[in-house]
């Protein structure tokens, strides 16, 4: 009994009620969610990379070249590589089955020019989207086995 | 100069190192061009599939500030003006301000790249005790803080073994596989690449590497029952978030903020005030 008085909760219970009934709700809420194996915000489940990761025969990326020369993403910080990789994965399958409208499709062809462009303080203005297909080899090698134009934009 | 008061006094310093540490991720936010302003306004908000982000598109909140650059531009610079203002003047509604900014950003930034970057939950989270002018719930919240950064640490930890990945032998070279393929493409002469080409190529090592950190992730389970061990785990926090930085590519140092919890204040406070960094009233 002495150890559970010196738990949070309780002593939490003890002193501020109303706060301990915050934190019980958000605990259950975590629990029911945990139970769906469902993240929905702010009850996180922090699975980082939790699921099963089977291997695949092809492993796709995106090439993104301005005025020829490639951007490499290394260099770009972690939210601004985020920003462009993510946007282009969720948004290029949309573009290719064709389900964007073509103020939309235009909009994003400009955005991602300005958003890329400003980066590199370039001038001109010429980009390739490239969707690359690769597998590995036995010793970790990446080789590209298709490299497909998604689109080309010139900005206006 | 410190109040005299020692529960004032504390909580100047946490308000200090936490803003201080906040003002940096945000700086940091600032300079990878991924700020509300810097976004361009951007096309797209992506449909979401949790009901908060649903509803946060439905009231057309990141749609009407991404698409206005003054107001994206008015959110940004109110990052920085409600910490200078919380940090001067101690009235809680800068925090909760703050607060409030913050998740705005965390929804917008999300909702426009379509992915979910938990990092910036440690601000979140650890900007909530600073809500609360009394110092038990001040204290009570802080501890709250510092369970919940235990809970994100062993809730990966577990996981990772209820849904059997830690016992899958290929597990981490295959998330390496997609994880580092722009690395392997466009730079694998760089020492990351060589380190992840190594660990897709050497299966029984990377399993190895994966099952350290998963004891790594459980070992924060321990901090539910004792304090005894916070060094340890404030070590090990930033150990976690080196490696993944090594391994992975991911630079997760925005939840480390939350690490803040694991220390032992009063001795800060002592060093502070004997080295005459800080001076009492």
């Amino acid at each position: 009994m002495e150890l559970l008085k010196n738990t949070f909760l309780f002593r939490l219970f003890d002193k501020d009620k109303l706060l301990f009934g915050v934190i019980v709700v958000y605990i259950f809420g975590v629990l029911y969610h945990i139970r769906y194996q469902r993240e929905e915000f702010p009850f996180f489940l922090y699975g980082m990379y939790s699921l099963k990761e089977p291997p695949k025969e092809t492993y796709n990326t995106y090439s993104i070249q301005v005025d020829g020369q490639e951007i490499k993403y290394g260099k770009l910080r972690d939210a601004q590589r985020e920003l462009i990789t993510s946007t282009l994965e969720n948004a290029v399958p949309l573009l290719v089955e064709h389900k964007l409208s073509a103020t939309d499709e235009s909009n994003f062809k400009t955005w991602l020019m300005k958003y890329c462009l400003d980066m590199r303080m370039a001038g001109d203005s010429k980009m390739d989207i490239f969707k690359l297909s690769c597998n590995y080899d036995s010793v970790g090698q990446v080789r590209v086995l298709k490299k497909e134009l998604v689109y080309s934009y010139v900005a206006k | 100069m410190l109040p005299n008061k020692s529960f004032d006094r504390e909580f100047q310093i946490k308000a200090y190192f936490v803003f201080g540490v906040a003002m940096y991720i945000c700086f940091y936010h600032l300079i990878s061009n991924a700020m509300l302003a810097q976004m361009q306004q951007p096309t797209f908000i992506f449909d979401e599939t949790e009901w908060v982000y649903q509803w946060y598109k439905a009231a057309g909140i990141p749609q009407f500030i991404t698409a206005h650059s003054v107001l994206s531009s008015v959110f940004d610079i109110s990052l920085l003006v409600f910490t200078v203002g919380f940090l001067l003047s101690k009235r809680r509604i800068f925090a909760v301000l703050f607060s409030l900014v913050t998740f705005n950003y965390f929804m917008t930034y999300n909702m426009v790249t379509g992915h979910h970057y938990h990092g910036l939950v440690g601000l979140l989270v650890i900007s909530i005790p600073f809500w609360f002018r009394s110092e038990q719930r001040f204290n009570f919240s802080w501890e709250a803080v510092r369970y919940y950064f235990l809970y994100i640490f062993s809730s990966a930890g577990l996981w990772k073994i209820l849904r059997g990945s830690a016992f899958y032998h290929d597990q981490l070279s295959n998330i390496l596989k997609s994880q580092q393929i722009n690395l392997l493409l466009q730079n694998p002469n760089n020492y990351k690449a060589h380190l992840a080409q190594y660990l897709i190529a050497h299966t029984n090592v990377s399993h190895l590497v994966l099952l350290v950190n998963v004891v790594l992730q459980l070992s924060f389970a321990i901090g539910f029952f004792t304090k005894k061990f916070d060094r340890v785990l404030f070590a090990l926090a930033i150990t976690f978030v080196v490696a993944n930085f090594m391994v992975m590519g991911i630079l997760s140092m925005e939840l480390l903020i939350l690490n803040l919890t694991l220390l032992d204040w009063e001795k800060i406070e002592s060093y502070l005030i004997k080295k005459e960094i800080v001076t009492v009233e």
